[in-house]
């Protein structure tokens, strides 16, 4: 018993060292299993660890088992492939990806997709963050023979990450991160000739998300939160999730007993504060009834729109750069079919794309922040002012 | 703090109430909170036409409008906590002001109803309704009637058959078999609560069982409304809860205003009157007019107050998270963000009244909660939470389940799982939402016995008595 919970407490692990070692197993005396430690789902082996899903008590064989089923299931009932089809899993060195990477690897020489997989790796340029974690995906090519293609910001955007957060702060980096990983995978992708995209976002992300949608009134994201498969009309590239079901615990410990060799630092720049209170909340519920994730994702596909009442023409897209450098970004009513940004020429619904948008007000700081080095009037304080004025 | 002294509306009142940042007297307080309520009262045609009093029209002759003043008849829930309590007494002043400005006349009349677990509940809430009657409302006594419910009429006066529905654990199938005469005389409420594996799924099945009583009253006694008492934030938390709850697609047919309660032949519409206003105000305002006398196991907080209370019973003592439910987890998030994200509330209440109800054909209705049933959830729930194994291996595995099928673990298993088996002739499939279908697999022995729909059940009536 003790052996258990000890292997159990001992689940996040730090990987960050460049050279990798896996962890051992313990060994098993099987001569002393008694009836009561054994597995729930194959009654033959000793229980390891209790499924953060169901809590149900299972060996190593069968937790293997049943998480790459649950997503092999996920990925045929939602029919996510196609015979013959490119994928690319945007690899970040991370747990999630680095899972996805391996199951994906598995389940198609498993059940024969017959899908073509590709590593796609942003570089965003945040120093120390993806420096390591793009070793990692380096090793992960070597360990899982997929071919590794790189793009970075700097030759997207002509601005790293690190440059972006001097410009327009710590607390608005996700949004600016969120907009520019989006495009990057998308035009990576695209740049190979690639239309599918996957990624790593787990249950936990969909059901955090949908909370969120719901905690901020956000009306138009609210339908669409939970869509296992995301693309724009018109749009080369489609997105999907296969850990749409997976708990992140579960993905964890996948990554733990198989000996998964990934970069364990979460990006440093951390989530806003109100989306932190709803992950609490989230950590809270998931301890009262393990299945709310699911329970809430259940509920997150259930979630319609009463048919609108005709008296708002709802306007197009806004989007707007608020007083504190946060980004507001509005939908578009309509995704219109092959319109293309004006300045980058990628897929837009309008004249000029979300990315642009934001590259725009960066440009615009960028010059002001020049002029002004040599006043001494607070620069932070002075940057804020100048991104209040900003707006588009 | 710094206080203003002076009330910001009237400009002359001595400030007593904080509340959106906004400095109250008492006076101004009390008509802010009941003209919110009152607003709910008018907000569409149907509800004008039972509250207000009528008098012959184009649409109505004198006799008719006489009529129906007299057959306007409304439901109030009353749990004696702070938002019912407020409710009613709202609704009491109105009944008050009617009277003095229609010489005489009133709009509609209130019948109260009181849900008990059991006898010592219904003696304490009939004492305290006797309060209410002669010392805030002998002026109106006539208009309102107090009626009295035990929970237990759920299995007393359902009028027929009770079914066991079983959840089975491989395949999350949902069957039910029809009871035998003993267990249907004798099964009562507190026989399904122990059942129930924690305070959660007691709290929702509770939930479920008295709104299911609360209605069915409302049916049988011909009311037209049902007023219920949930402040904003109450329906804040009972909006987060059915999204935890696996229940999202329920949420717009509780809040619905624009139709008639289908389950119950169109006869009533559900209100919440209170809607816009946040329980911390409900609390503040029974404090200003001196109605926090008459609760039953609650202590409005005095948070809004600028003199505060010094009631040391205020001063819970937190409880750790692990015993929480759902929806006292939902609502202590919004207790603790209420501060620095102060909209949160609306905007959640706000979003959940832009809801609608999934399209589905023909949906099914559950067999507990009666929802609509827009997907099959043991098919869903089977794609995602495999409970296949690995096979065995090795010699030595083989050797331990041999030992694991001789011992005492796997006639529980049996017993637990293969429904199909057990169980061959009398068990019919039966239709379970997600969330119910979730709460009956936490269920001991993963069944629940739960009356059967029927037009009996709907008809029988409810062996409530009357104050
Ligand atoms: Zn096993
Ligand atoms: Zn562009
Ligand atoms: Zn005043
Ligand atoms: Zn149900």
């Amino acid at each position: 018993m003790g052996q258990i919970s000890k292997r159990r407490s001992s689940v996040s692990f730090d990987y960050s060292a460049m050279s990798f070692t896996p962890p051992s197993d313990p060994v098993n005396r099987k001569s002393e299993i008694k009836v009561s430690q054994l597995c729930e789902l194959c009654h033959c082996r000793k229980a390891l660890l209790r499924r953060p899903k169901n809590l149900q008590k299972v060996c190593k064989l069968c937790f293997f088992h049943v998480f790459e089923t649950e997503i092999h299931n996920t990925i045929v009932s939602n029919k996510l492939f196609h015979r013959g089809e490119k994928v690319a899993v945007g690899a970040s060195g991370g747990k999630d990806s680095t899972v996805l990477a391996y199951i994906l690897k598995l389940l198609n020489e498993r059940h024969d997709y017959g899908i073509e997989i590709i590593l796609l790796s942003i570089d965003e340029g945040i120093i120390g963050y993806r420096d390591d974690s793009l070793a990692t995906v380096k090793r992960n090519q070597v360990q899982y023979n997929l071919p590794l293609e790189i793009v970075s910001y700097r030759d997207l955007y002509n601005w790293t990450m690190d440059e972006i957060v001097a410009c327009a702060g710590v607390r608005n980096s996700c949004t600016y991160c969120g907009v520019f990983r989006r495009q990057a995978l998308d035009r990576g992708a695209a740049k190979l000739g690639i239309a599918h995209v996957v990624t790593g976002h787990n249950a936990d992300d969909m059901a955090e998300t949908v909370l969120m949608n719901i905690f901020r009134g956000d009306v138009a994201r609210l339908e669409k939160s939970t869509a296992i498969i995301t693309q724009s009309t018109g749009s080369p590239i489609k997105r999907s999730k296969p850990f749409k079901y997976s708990y992140q615990k579960e993905i964890v410990l996948y990554a733990h007993y198989k000996k998964l060799d990934y970069f364990s630092t979460e990006c440093s720049y951390a989530p806003e504060a109100f989306r932190g209170t709803a992950r609490e909340l989230m950590k809270n519920l998931e301890m009262q009834r393990p299945s709310c994730i699911l329970d809430i994702i259940h509920s997150g596909e259930n979630l319609v729109l009463k048919p609108k009442r005709q008296k708002k023409i709802s306007p197009s897209e806004v989007m707007e750069v608020r007083s504190d450098g946060a980004v507001s970004l509005g939908r578009p009513s309509k995704f219109v079919d092959g319109n293309t940004c004006e300045r980058c020429g990628y897929l837009s619904s309008n004249k000029i794309c979300k990315a642009c948008i934001l590259l725009e007000g960066l440009e615009r700081n960028r010059a002001k922040m020049t002029l002004d080095t040599d006043t001494s009037t607070g620069g932070a304080a002075r940057l804020t002012r100048e991104l209040e004025r900003l707006t588009f | 703090m710094v206080v203003q002294d002076v009330c910001k509306r009237c400009r002359q009142g001595q400030v007593s109430v904080l509340s959106r940042k906004e400095p109250f007297c008492n006076d101004c307080f009390s008509k802010f909170v009941s003209a919110k309520q009152r607003k709910q009262m008018m907000c569409e045609p149907y509800c004008q036409d039972v509250f207000k009093v009528l008098y012959q029209d184009k649409v109505r002759s004198e006799a008719e409008s006489v009529e129906q003043n007299a057959h306007s008849k409304v439901l109030v829930p009353l749990s004696f906590g702070s938002s019912s309590v407020v409710l009613l007494d709202i609704l009491n002043d109105t009944l008050t002001e009617q009277k003095e400005t229609q010489r005489g006349k009133t709009g509609f009349h209130i019948d109260v109803l009181v849900c008990g677990r059991d006898q010592d509940d219904i003696v304490r809430y009939r004492e305290m309704a006797d309060r209410l009657l002669s010392e805030r409302y002998a002026s109106n006594r006539e208009k309102i009637k107090f009626h009295f419910l035990s929970v237990e009429s759920f299995y007393k006066d359902c009028g027929g058959e009770l079914d066991t529905i079983l959840v089975d654990s491989a395949d999350f199938s949902s069957r039910s078999i029809v009871e035998n005469g003993e267990l249907n005389r004798e099964f009562g409420v507190e026989d399904l609560l122990k059942q129930c594996p924690d305070r959660s799924s007691r709290q929702d099945l509770l939930t479920i069982l008295s709104s299911r009583l609360i209605k069915k009253f409302a049916y049988q006694n011909k009311h037209k409304i049902i007023l219920w008492g949930h402040s904003m934030t109450k329906l804040a938390d009972e909006t987060i809860s059915l999204v935890v709850k696996g229940r999202g697609s329920q949420i717009a047919s509780m809040l619905s205003i624009d139709e008639c309660d289908p389950l119950f032949d169109n006869s009533f519409k559900n209100l919440y009157p209170l809607q816009d206003v946040l329980l911390s105000e409900i609390d503040a305002y029974c404090y200003i007019k001196h109605l926090d006398p008459f609760m039953i196991d609650y202590i409005p907080q005095d948070t809004l107050l600028v003199e505060k209370q010094r009631n040391p019973e205020l001063v819970s003592a937190p409880r750790s998270v692990k015993n929480l439910t759902l929806n006292e987890i939902a609502r202590k998030y919004f207790d603790d963000v209420e501060a620095d994200y102060s909209n949160v509330i609306s905007t959640v209440v706000r979003t959940a009244l832009k809801l609608g109800e999934p399209e589905t054909p023909k949906p099914e209705r559950c067999s507990i909660c009666r929802a609509n049933v827009h997907m099959d959830p043991s098919e869903y729930l089977q794609t995602i939470t495999v409970s296949e194994n690995h096979p065995i291996e090795t010699t030595e595995e083989s050797a331990l389940y041999d030992k694991w099928n001789e011992s005492q673990f796997s006639n529980q298993k049996i017993e637990n799982t293969t429904l199909r088996d057990s169980i061959p002739q009398k068990a019919v499939s039966t239709s379970l939402c997600y969330g119910c279908l979730i709460n009956v697999n936490r269920m001991k022995g993963r069944k629940l016995t739960w009356p059967q729909h029927s037009k009996s059940e709907l008809e029988t009536i409810l062996d409530a008595f009357e104050l």
